[in-house]
């Protein structure tokens, strides 16, 4: 074999749970994810075990994405948001009986959904977590974790934040899973120097940044991006290949832009009148998604779109499989000649634009590994398999950066969301002082612990990212402003040494907040 | 509370400053050499600027001067921007699993060049010219989630 390609898809969703609420718009993000990426994923990824295809891919999960796929209330209402769709499918297919364009599609979608709720009620006994960790186990996946709640870790002000990020993470990845996760995804992969050290404290072997980090590190990188540089902390940054990148992500150029596959924007929930999907989107008329979308892209510029036809979608995934593997095989057959240790491909995406955003790519994902065993000139690994075969690697400190547009801090830091800041930056200092001053006496751990709880989740950075593409931009603010307000609380009751207040209104605040058990309070030092 | 003047990196020539107190005063950025990069006056309603600098720097350091301060001024710690290009050519090797000694791996042994990150090989779309991503529709606001 020529060298190795890894394919990593990161899995994360800021931590949305509205229990005070029958019907709550945010928390649908989890459902679309679940049903659109997760399942099928995990669908093909059981698919690969039963054919006997080897290959392995690394599935990086959030800390508040965990949280959620385990919670009860949350599981309870995704079932229940299954079923309304598996309704509202079975009523459009009775409409488009006569449809001989449309009703094909309306019945592959009810016979999907069907499909999947048997694998997530009966297969999976609604345990997406405990797959995931089966998968891990079998050697199909390499399962890793992220930092905290998806932090941005340049902008935070104290090292001590940092590594509350990541040794909470951790930890509550360690609790649930029973092994430690030897990588460790940073937010938006985005760096500072010296959090290699935190990350090596916390026994983490690699992470993954964007391939700016490796080109302008402190030293050059002998081997360009087909191999990781060890940071001086000795943690492994493997950089993103920006070739394999462009032909999954890229808006204008990539795979996701063929015609015949299926059209994101045109969607039931909103074609339909009123009257007919009114059961199955919120309770107050605001329209939604239900992701049944019955066109094809069919042309980038006409208002008119043309039925999806699954078959042509098939035919279109396995010819850019076959492109995707060739142009690997070529990069790393190049690679291999020219690097000074065994070239491997690092591929990182966001795991929901697979399914969600570009809804044949999950299948994309499978066609490839079938692919990558056919071609047979390299393999599919995961870090800690590349990390133990080639243990050898240069050493220099990454490049500050990040993955987001412009490859820095300014889609997290801009005229829009600077305000952020300041706040953030006066709690991470309250919650030093709050930990300095109480952290010795036992009886304050559960305020203390809330109190980080509370910082970790305003410093999300899902809140700033929202703001800037100005989406959901009310509930990213509600949601920052939510968190700083109940710190501050918090904190007013420690400082003033309300034992019996902090532990009371921890607790309430606790109950609505059930993530990231594995706190240590010393860690904000 | 002490009054504080905080600079963070937005990009390698382009930062954000903030300070905690509200006054009308005079911000300069220096490096840390001593040399000033620019000079700002500020007023008593503004807590934030963002500042392009229009030469590559690496540390950078701020000052507010304020009659309205109690010690006339503040200043920030050094802030380190991005590289905006390569750095040194130095070859280190290490271990990842940290048990043995570094040593150059055998392939490294022959004086081989730097690999470019882009490799040329394979990077072009089949039919580029017919591809398009989703187009948003009139119907649709477009309320998810996250990317592209």
């Amino acid at each position: 074999m020529n060298g190795s390609l890894q394919i990593v898809l990161h899995a994360h969703l800021p931590f949305v749970r509205h229990p005070e609420n029958a019907y709550h718009l945010e928390e649908n993000w989890l459902f679309e994810a679940i049903l659109e990426t997760y399942l099928p994923l995990v669908e093909v990824l059981q698919g690969l075990d039963r054919d006997g295809v080897p290959g392995r891919i690394t599935l990086s999960v959030s800390q508040p994405l965990m949280a959620m796929l385990d919670d009860d209330l949350l599981r309870d209402r995704f079932e229940a948001h299954l079923g309304r769709l598996i309704r509202l499918a079975t009523q459009e297919v009775e409409r488009t009986t006569e449809d001989a364009a449309f009703g094909p599609v309306a019945r592959f979608y009810l016979s999907r959904l069907i499909r999947l709720r048997d694998l997530y009620l009966h297969g999976l006994q609604r345990d997406l977590v405990g797959c995931f960790i089966r998968l891990h186990q079998g050697r199909r996946i390499e399962l890793i974790t992220c930092v905290g709640t998806h932090g941005f870790l340049p902008l935070m002000l104290r090292d001590g934040s940092r590594r509350g990020q990541i040794r909470t993470a951790a930890r509550s990845f360690e609790t649930r899973c029973g092994f430690a996760s030897a990588g460790m995804w940073m937010g938006e992969c985005a760096y500072t120097a010296g959090v290699d050290t935190l990350l090596a404290e916390a026994g983490v072997r690699f992470t993954f940044v964007d391939s700016h980090a490796l080109e302008l590190a402190s030293d050059r990188p002998l081997s360009g991006l087909v191999a990781p540089l060890l940071s001086p902390a000795g943690v492994a940054f493997f950089g993103r290949d920006p070739e394999s990148s462009s032909q999954v992500w890229s808006s204008h150029e990539g795979y996701p832009g063929d015609l015949r596959y299926r059209e994101y924007y045109r969607d039931v929930g909103f074609d339909r009148p009123l009257e007919e999907v009114a059961p199955f989107i919120h309770p107050d008329g605001i329209r939604v998604n239900t992701g049944l979308k019955y066109h094809r892209i069919t042309s980038r510029t006409e208002a008119d779109k043309e039925a999806y036809d699954p078959q042509a979608a098939a035919e279109a995934i396995a010819e850019h499989a076959r492109h995707f593997v060739a142009a690997r095989a070529t990069q790393i057959a190049w690679a291999a000649q020219r690097s000074a240790v065994r070239p491997v491909v690092t591929t990182p995406y966001d795991a929901e634009l697979f399914g969600h955003w570009w809804f044949e790519g999950p299948l994309f994902l499978d066609a490839v590994l079938r692919e990558v065993a056919r071609n047979g000139s390299f393999s599919a690994t995961t870090p800690s398999d590349y990390l133990a075969a080639n243990p050898t690697q240069q050493v220099a400190q990454p490049a500050d950066s990040s993955w987001g547009e412009a490859g820095y801090f300014s889609v997290w830091l801009n005229e829009g969301n600077a305000w952020i800041y300041p706040a953030l930056h006066a709690a991470e200092e309250r919650v030093a002082a709050a930990v300095a001053q109480r952290d010795g006496d036992i009886a304050w751990q559960p305020a203390l612990q809330q109190l980080c709880r509370e910082l970790l989740l305003a410093q999300a950075s899902d809140w700033a990212f929202i703001i800037k593409m100005q989406t959901t931009v009310g509930y990213a603010v509600a949601r920052t402003k939510e968190h700083l307000s109940a710190l501050d609380a918090l904190a007013d009751h420690i400082e003033a040494g309300d034992l019996a207040g902090a532990t009371a209104l921890a607790a309430a605040q606790a109950a609505r907040t059930p993530l990231l058990a594995q706190l240590v309070p010393a860690d904000w030092r | 509370m002490q009054p504080s003047l905080r600079l963070l990196p937005v990009e390698p020539h382009r930062l954000y400053a903030y300070w905690t107190v509200a006054v009308a005063g005079h911000l300069r950025l220096v490096t840390t050499s001593g040399e000033t990069l620019l000079e700002v006056e500020v007023g008593a309603g503004e807590q934030g600027r963002f500042f392009d600098l229009h030469a590559p720097v690496n540390s950078v350091v701020a000052t507010l001067s304020s009659a309205a301060l109690p010690e006339g001024s503040i200043t920030s710690s050094v802030l380190q921007l991005p590289a905006s290009r390569p750095q040194g050519t130095m070859v280190v090797w290490g271990r990842a699993d940290g048990t043995t000694p570094p040593a150059a791996p055998a392939r490294a042994a022959g004086a081989l060049p730097y690999l470019p990150a882009r490799s040329s090989a394979g990077s072009h779309l089949p039919t580029a010219s017919t591809r398009a991503w989703t187009t948003a529709s009139a119907t649709s606001p477009g309320n998810s989630w996250r990317r592209p």
